[in-house]
Parts: structure tokens; C-alpha cells; sequence
């Protein structure tokens, strides 16, 4: 007797009648094994977004967005790993335990002298190739008009005016709603006086000691209470107080509503943001990863061993 | 050449070497160029001059010298040659020596008037020809520089390549491929290439050993990468497209910047999680990805890496030295009995 499972329905009429349904076509192993992919990285998504719905990643991502993350998380996971390396000297059979201390002192110190290297390199680079950070960011803008202005605003960046950044600003458009930008708006309310622009004050008094307007700026700023609430406020009213009768504050401003206004076509045009952020990453990605898989190995630990040695062998004199 | 079938011989090759033009052209001096060059009471003709030196402007300082090429333009332009340039007021001749920064020459140069010059040929007479033009370098203090649109530049090419494009996506997607990228270049290339440059006859063995287990760890580290964290970046990128699918909660989360919305790709906390992400699971997987090279460097060895360097003996395990119980008991011993130094087998932090 045979039986099968055979999937019924019933009619008007009480009757049971088989019902045919269509298995999904699987014509190939490939494209079994796509289906069988996608299903899986579904559930990986899935999972990262449980992930990101915790309160705890999201204080941590907090923490982490602003500035240089990206050092922050390689450095650690690279002492972590480095941390392993040492526990694992110390726990192995095969070396004798005179020579576990200092093999796991030299592993120390050159995996916390390869961080500190990679910081300070990282930390060089990024200064000496901003020009070439807006020059990517510029060459990669989609939009010709846009492309354009922003070509003409690079190369007078030092004088910019209001009629530069309202001519930019009637060519875009949001991407959510028809929201438009203006000089008042998004320039001098959104400009903020940092730690960053009060050191560049005074470089530019210690270049030129004479101008009076500085001084009166530097002064006027170190005279506000560091606790007060309305601190940035009062940085703020005070630099655009004597903006207009100093060339250099001019430039800074000027340079500042460049960088903003770069930010705001970043942000509107597509795949574009993806790329700078991309390009910070891989600076410091490479940075690291020279240095901990050649500088260190390759010059580093030798040195690091015979002076181990040496010490080693005045000790036992 | 023209002088190859006709100068054979050595003495009518010299002959005919002096009477080329274009050999010629070398041997003028700047004292036989200035000779055919000059300046003109009447100037040059409006079609050559540019408008920018039409207007009034004294082309002499104080002293009455001028080293710069706009002020040498502007005496060729300017009708009139003024009295501080001659100083013999009978001489129907112009002394042009000052006009010319002194460096160029050291005698003096006498200067004719012809209005056939204006038909000189270009190639012969090449400096009236440097200082009319604007965009040069030669003269010295010249400061009439074209500044360059950055269109023109190297860098504005080089970040509209393509493969720079794939290369900085890839950084900002997946940073563990893009880690394992980098170490595969650098285990593969530059590491060997520094040990195999360290050996002596002596290290050679041993040198290869090392070099051959770089390239491994490379390939194995790039192929562990790919294998685990193509799928957490895949999930990513689906995040990317349908946030409210996908990650219900944290939508308005990745989407706000301090007080502003902003999109998905430019949402700073959606790339701080990518990296989060992405990068850290290497901390989980580091102990099995050892174990994996350990286990896959002696496969690689047997199929190609052993041909490569042409390494005859097969890698093995670390063995302690022995020590010897007899040690105590020789008439005679000069040497220590203790095993060798665990710092020479110590390659590095990170494998």
C-alpha cells in the first residue's frame, strides 16, 4: 500500500481534491546556494540591527563618531592581541621561565611603541595631505555646476563673500524635501569658535606681533570665565566683532564657510560621503598595518633582542 | 643626415659640422643673439602686445634697473626709451646693457635699429622671443606665474580613478578585507624581500623558512578575512537600503545628527558601527586564525611556496634543545650545557 502526502482542499460540495502548488524553481546549484546566501545575510542583518537597538552600542557609538575612531579601534584590538601574544609565552612549555619575563617585556613595549608610531604618523599625514582630502572631494562631485563653483571657491578661498556661497547654495536641493540654504543660516550661526582657531590666532599674532586686533581678540576671549554657559556664544560675538578690520580673522572665516559648504554638497550628493570617509579610513588602516606587520617585525623586535640580550648577559657577569 | 653620404671622410665632416645651421645655432652666443635683438623707438606692433601692459606703468625702479620680465616687456612696448638708459645723449646707438639683467652678459653690447627684425626667425633668435612671452621660467625673479586650476593637476586624476574608487569603498565597507588587502601586499612583497635581503650563506635555510611563512600567513589571513566578514558586510549594505526592515529601533538614531536629519550614507554613526562591526571580530577569531595558519603553512610549502625559493627540507614543529645528563661527569667542558636563547625564534608582535 502505498501512501502520499498530498496536500487537499475541500469544495462546496464536502468532496477532497488534491491541490497543486508550485515549487519555487531551483534550476542550478547556484542559484540555490544565492538563495541560500541571501536568506543567511538576511539573518546577519537582522541581528546587527537587534545589535543597534541596544542602549549600550548606542552610548558606544556616541562615544566614538566624532573624531578619529578609526585609530581608537585598531590600536585597541592590536594591544588585545598583543596582550594574547604575552599570555601565551607565559603559559608555553617550551621556554624556560628565565627568559618568559623578558620575552614578554619586549613584546610590550614594541607593540605599545608601534601604536604610539602609528598615531603620531597618522596624526603627520592628516595635515599634510588636507589639500589633497578637498581636491578628492571636489574631483569626485557629480554634478558638473556644482563641480564647477566649487572649483572657483577652491581657488579663492582665501576671499570668499556672500554672493560665493549664495550662488552655491541656489544649485542644491535638499534630498528630503525642498529645503533651501542660506549665508545667514548655515555659515555665521553654524560657525563656532574652537580650540583649533584660537591656536591659529596666535600663530598669526607670533608672525605679525604688530597687529593690535588680534591681541584685543586673544585677550577679550581669555578674559571669559571657562565656566561660564554662554562661553561660545561670547567667542562667537566677539570674532565677528573684529573680523571686518583684520585680514587674517577674514581668511579664517572665510576658509571655515569653505569647509562647511563642502560639507553640505557632501552630504547631498550620493556615494560621496561614503568615499571621504572611506579615504580617512584608509589612511590610517594602511598606516597601522605597515607598521605593525614590517616596521615592527622587520626593525624593531632584532633591535629589541639584542639589547634584551646584552642586558641578559650583564646581568649573569 | 644630409652630411652622411657627402662627409665621409673626417676632414669634410668637420667642414660640413661648421657650416649646419642647426649646428650653427649652438655656437651663437648670447653676445651674436643680443647683436640681432633689440628694441625699437617705435615698439612693437599693437597686434603682439597684450593689453595688460597697454596702460601707463614706469618699467624702471629707482635705481634705473629692472630685473623682472613684465618691466623687460614693457621697455621693449614702450615707444619712447627713456634717458637713464643712455648715457651717451650723442650715440645714435641705444645701449640695451641695462635693459638685461647683468648676469646674462658680462661685455658691453652695442644695439641696432632695423626694422627688418620683426621678421627674424623664431628659432635662431630665442631671446626676444623668452622675454615677450608671459608663461615662462627661464629669467630669474620672474614673478608673472600662471597659477594652475587644480583640474590640471596630478591628484585631481588620480582620485577620479577607478580602481582608487574601489579601493576607498572598500575601506569604508569592509575594513577587514581591506586590512587583509593590505597585509597581503605587504606579507607577500615587501617582508620577503627584506629577509631574503638580510640572509647570509649561513641563514639561507632558515631565511626561506621565514619568507615562505609570511606569504602564507598572508594568503591564509586574506582568504580568512574574505570567508568570514563578506556576509557581516553584506548585512550591512542591506541595513543601508531598508533600515526600517531590517533595524526598526535604531532608525532615527543613525538618521539624526545632533539637531539636522541626514541620510543613511552620510550618517556618521552608521560608519563608526560599520567599522564596530566589521573590524571587531577579529578579536574573537585571532586564536583560531593562528591555529589555521600553523596547520595550512606546511600544505602551501608541499604545492608551490618550496619551488619558488627551491627549499629542499620540509618545515617542522619546534623542538627544544636536549640537555645532556652526562654533562657533569666529562674530564673536560668548555662549553655551557644550558639550551640556546628563545629570542632568535621570536619573529614579531603580530602574525
Amino acid at each position: 500500500m502505498q501512501v502520499q502526502a498530498i496536500t487537499t482542499y475541500k469544495t462546496n460540495n464536502n468532496q477532497t481534491r488534491p491541490l497543486f502548488k508550485g515549487m519555487p524553481a531551483v534550476k542550478n546549484i547556484k542559484s540555490g546556494m544565492s538563495t541560500a546566501y541571501n536568506s543567511f545575510t538576511d539573518a546577519i542583518a537582522y541581528g546587527e540591527g537587534k545589535l543597534a537597538g541596544t542602549a549600550w552600542m548606542q552610548r558606544f557609538i556616541d562615544f566614538m563618531k566624532d573624531g578619529n575612531y578609526q585609530q581608537h579601534i585598531v590600536a585597541a584590538v592590536g594591544l588585545v592581541l598583543s596582550g594574547f601574544y604575552m599570555a601565551d609565552t607565559a603559559r608555553s612549555k617550551n621556554i624556560e621561565e628565565d627568559q618568559k619575563m623578558p620575552l614578554i617585556m619586549n613584546q610590550g613595549v614594541v607593540s605599545i611603541g608601534s601604536t604610539v608610531g602609528g598615531y603620531t604618523l597618522d596624526n603627520y599625514l592628516t595635515k599634510k595631505l588636507n589639500n589633497f582630502t578637498e581636491v578628492f572631494n571636489i574631483a569626485n562631485i557629480s554634478n558638473s555646476q556644482i563641480q564647477k563653483a566649487m572649483v572657483k571657491m577652491h581657488a579663492n578661498k582665501d576671499n570668499l563673500e556672500k554672493s560665493d556661497f549664495e550662488e552655491l547654495f541656489g544649485l542644491i536641493k535638499n534630498q528630503q524635501g525642498n529645503k533651501t540654504y542660506t549665508y545667514e543660516k548655515e555659515i555665521k550661526e553654524s560657525f563656532e569658535v574652537d580650540s583649533s582657531l584660537i591656536k591659529q590666532l596666535k600663530k598669526g599674532l607670533k608672525k605679525q606681533p604688530q597687529d593690535e586686533i588680534l591681541k584685543t581678540t586673544i585677550e577679550e576671549i581669555n578674559a571669559i570665565d571657562p565656566k561660564s554657559l554662554d562661553k561660545v556664544t561670547k567667542m562667537n560675538s566677539i570674532f565677528l566683532k573684529n573680523m571686518e578690520k583684520s585680514p587674517t580673522m577674514k581668511r579664517m572665516f572665510s576658509h571655515n564657510g569653505f569647509k562647511q559648504s563642502l560639507k553640505i554638497v557632501t552630504e547631498n550628493q550620493k556615494g560621496l560621503s561614503q568615499l571621504m570617509t572611506g579615504l580617512k579610513i584608509a589612511k590610517s588602516l594602511m598606516v597601522f598595518g605597515l607598521i605593525y606587520r614590517f616596521i615592527s617585525p622587520v626593525i624593531a623586535t632584532p633591535i629589541a633582542n639584542n639589547l634584551s640580550a646584552k642586558i641578559e648577559s650583564k646581568k649573569n657577569k | 643626415m644630409w652630411y652622411d653620404s657627402k662627409c665621409r671622410n673626417l676632414s669634410t665632416f668637420t667642414k660640413c659640422e661648421e657650416n649646419h645651421p642647426s649646428i650653427k645655432e649652438k655656437r651663437m652666443t648670447i653676445q651674436r643673439v643680443q647683436l640681432k635683438s633689440f628694441t625699437s623707438p617705435e615698439g612693437l606692433p599693437e597686434s603682439k602686445v597684450d593689453s595688460r601692459f597697454k596702460e601707463g606703468k614706469k618699467p624702471y625702479n629707482k635705481d634705473g634697473y629692472n630685473n623682472t620680465g613684465s618691466q623687460l616687456m614693457e621697455a621693449q612696448i614702450s615707444k619712447k626709451a627713456p634717458a637713464t638708459l643712455s648715457k651717451d645723449k650723442g650715440n645714435q646707438y641705444i645701449n640695451n646693457e641695462e635693459l638685461y639683467p647683468k648676469s646674462h652678459h658680462n661685455s658691453t653690447v652695442i644695439k641696432l635699429h632695423s626694422k627688418s627684425n620683426y621678421t627674424y626667425n623664431k628659432n635662431l633668435y630665442n631671446s626676444n622671443q623668452k622675454t615677450a612671452e608671459i608663461s615662462f621660467g627661464g629669467l630669474l625673479n620672474s614673478s608673472n606665474k600662471v597659477a594652475k586650476s587644480i583640474t590640471d593637476t596630478r591628484a585631481w586624476k588620480f582620485s577620479q580613478n577607478k580602481f582608487t574608487k574601489w579601493f576607498v569603498n572598500k575601506a569604508a565597507t569592509n575594513q577587514a578585507v581591506f586590512e587583509a588587502l593590505n597585509a597581503l601586499v605587504i606579507t607577500c612583497l615587501l617582508r620577503p624581500a627584506a629577509i631574503l635581503a638580510q640572509s647570509n650563506d649561513t641563514n639561507r635555510e632558515k631565511n626561506k623558512k621565514a619568507a615562505s611563512h609570511s606569504i602564507a600567513s598572508g594568503i591564509i589571513g586574506y582568504g580568512f578575512a574574505v570567508a568570514l566578514f563578506t556576509p557581516i558586510a553584506q548585512g550591512l549594505s542591506k541595513i543601508k537600503k531598508e533600515p526600517e526592515k531590517y533595524a526598526k529601533k535604531a532608525v532615527d538614531f543613525f538618521k539624526t545628527n545632533g539637531t539636522k536629519k541626514v541620510s543613511m550614507e552620510a550618517s556618521k554613526k552608521f560608519a563608526a558601527y560599520t567599522m564596530i562591526c566589521t573590524y571587531g571580530p577579529q578579536l574573537f577569531t585571532a586564536a583560531i586564525r593562528s591555529g589555521i595558519t600553523i596547520g595550512m603553512i606546511p600544505i602551501i610549502d608541499k604545492l608551490f611556496l618550496n619551488k619558488l625559493f627551491k627549499s629542499t627540507k620540509d618545515s617542522k614543529k619546534y623542538v627544544p634543545p636536549t640537555i645532556d645528563p652526562m654533562y657533569n661527569y666529562y674530564y673536560l667542558n668548555f662549553s655551557s650545557n644550558q639550551p640556546k636563547k628563545a629570542f632568535q625564534s621570536f619573529t614579531g608582535v603580530m602574525k
